[in-house]
């Protein structure tokens, strides 16, 4: 069984007391405002929770949330940084991410070939010994490969063969 | 007799209680600066702004609810004749934000003062931009929703659903100003933004917050990841005022005076 199943039940548990709210909200007064009020608010409801529920599903598919919840995860890097700000390491979308509002004394390596995309707005940043400027990078990193991060600011690494300068 | 003072009078123990506590928190957080270490005093607010503030966040809907029902109340007979129901969710409206605008002005006067008295750094502008902010994205929208939620279950006759009608109505409400906070950070971006505010923490009190020791400037870590306060989401709060305010208004004059 799909370990969506229970979300998805808790879904179609919201969307059917949407409907119910919207059938009672018209039948039930003979107020105009708040019949068309009602239904109007319980159909939109239903409707951002069938995409609360698609979306969610979705990211199930791309982010690897099974792979998380199992201890699975397959991570392209490897490593941490010494003091973090506003900080995630993750899967985001179809990538795997690594960004920080202000990062410092970072050290990672790649854990096998995966394109990347590197972007920081200032700092000082080195890809296998070599200072890179601040700006936005692509490139396919191979296994052993070192990014170190003396101090960086607004870092975003994706990884992912969907990594890019967007 | 007009309706704000009707309304004034109904709700005045609601009122004067949410007055009061308030205003009894200031007097005990003023006498702790006045006699002792205005550290511990900030210590003992920060705990209990930490344990107000999500209390604070429900103060609206809940005073709203509260202040929300039929007109034919015990002091109706004050009123001569049925007027619009304009002015009636106006007076109501009137009297929620007004208490609320005190509320949080006490809440935010000292906790303002406590941060200063201790050396918090920060814009002389910050606590005023703060009190009107709150005020306009959420506590009015807030208010006008609680009266909208009161008007729609008394357009429905007990034991036909009200509840389950007003709850529905009240998720697809609060998603859709959600959805629309966010849309506007995006499609709103042109309008102007509040400057990030300059606030300093010394050294001294980062234990305190659980910080790293050393000073903070709270500034340089925001200027990180934003470049302003947008003021998009209070725009949605007005747009959102304004639409609620006419609705209640209509469902006022067909459910308490049909």
């Amino acid at each position: 069984m799909s370990i969506f199943f229970p979300i998805a039940v808790f879904y179609a548990v919201l969307v059917a007391l949407a409907l119910w709210g919207a059938w009672l909200g018209w039948t039930r007064s003979k107020s105009p405002t708040a019949r068309y009020l009602v239904v109007s608010m319980a159909l939109v409801w239903a409707g951002f929770t069938i995409a609360d529920a698609w979306n969610s599903y979705e990211s199930f598919g791309t982010t690897g949330v099974a792979e998380i919840i199992s201890g699975n995860l397959d991570t392209p890097v490897s490593g941490s940084a010494g003091i973090c700000s506003f900080c995630y390491e993750g899967p985001a979308g179809d990538v795997y991410v690594v960004a920080a509002g202000r990062a410092r004394n970072g050290h990672y390596t790649f854990n096998r070939r995966v394109r990347y995309s590197l972007r920081f707005s200032s700092g000082a940043v080195r890809l296998n010994g070599k200072d890179l400027k601040p700006g936005c990078y692509i490139g396919t990193g191979a296994p052993g490969d070192i990014l170190e991060i003396a101090e960086a600011q607004k870092l975003r690494l994706e990884l992912g063969k969907n990594a890019g300068c967007h | 007799m007009s309706l704000f003072a009707l309304e004034l009078r109904k709700h005045r123990v609601l009122i004067g209680g949410m007055l009061l506590v308030a205003f009894l928190w200031a007097a005990w957080m003023a006498r702790q600066l006045l006699a002792s270490e205005p550290l511990v005093t900030l210590a003992i607010n920060i705990g209990f702004l930490f344990a107000l503030a999500p209390v604070g966040l429900l103060v609206p809907v809940v005073l709203a609810r509260t202040l929300s029902g039929e007109a034919t109340g015990p002091l109706a007979f004050l009123l001569t004749s049925p007027r619009r129901g304009l002015a009636h969710v106006a007076a109501r409206f009137g009297v929620a934000l007004a208490t609320l605008a005190i509320y949080y002005a006490v809440l935010v006067g000292m906790s303002s003062w406590v941060a200063s008295s201790v050396g918090v750094k920060y814009d002389v502008w910050l606590p005023l931009a703060a009190w009107a902010y709150f005020l306009a994205a959420w506590a009015a929208p807030a208010v006008l929703a609680g009266i909208v939620y009161g008007l729609v279950v008394a357009a429905y006759r007990p034991g036909r659903g009200g509840q389950i009608v007003a709850v529905s109505a009240a998720f697809g409400l609060f998603k859709i100003w959600g959805w629309l906070t966010w849309r506007a950070g995006e499609y709103l971006a042109f309008l102007p933004q509040l400057p990030i505010p300059r606030v300093n923490v010394p050294a001294e009190i980062a234990p305190y917050l659980g910080l790293a020791r050393g000073d903070i400037d709270l500034t340089a870590a925001l200027q990180t990841i934003i470049d302003g306060i947008p003021t998009a989401p209070a725009f949605v709060g007005l747009l959102l005022t304004v639409a609620l305010f006419l609705v209640a208004a209509h469902l006022w004059e067909e459910v308490e005076w049909a």
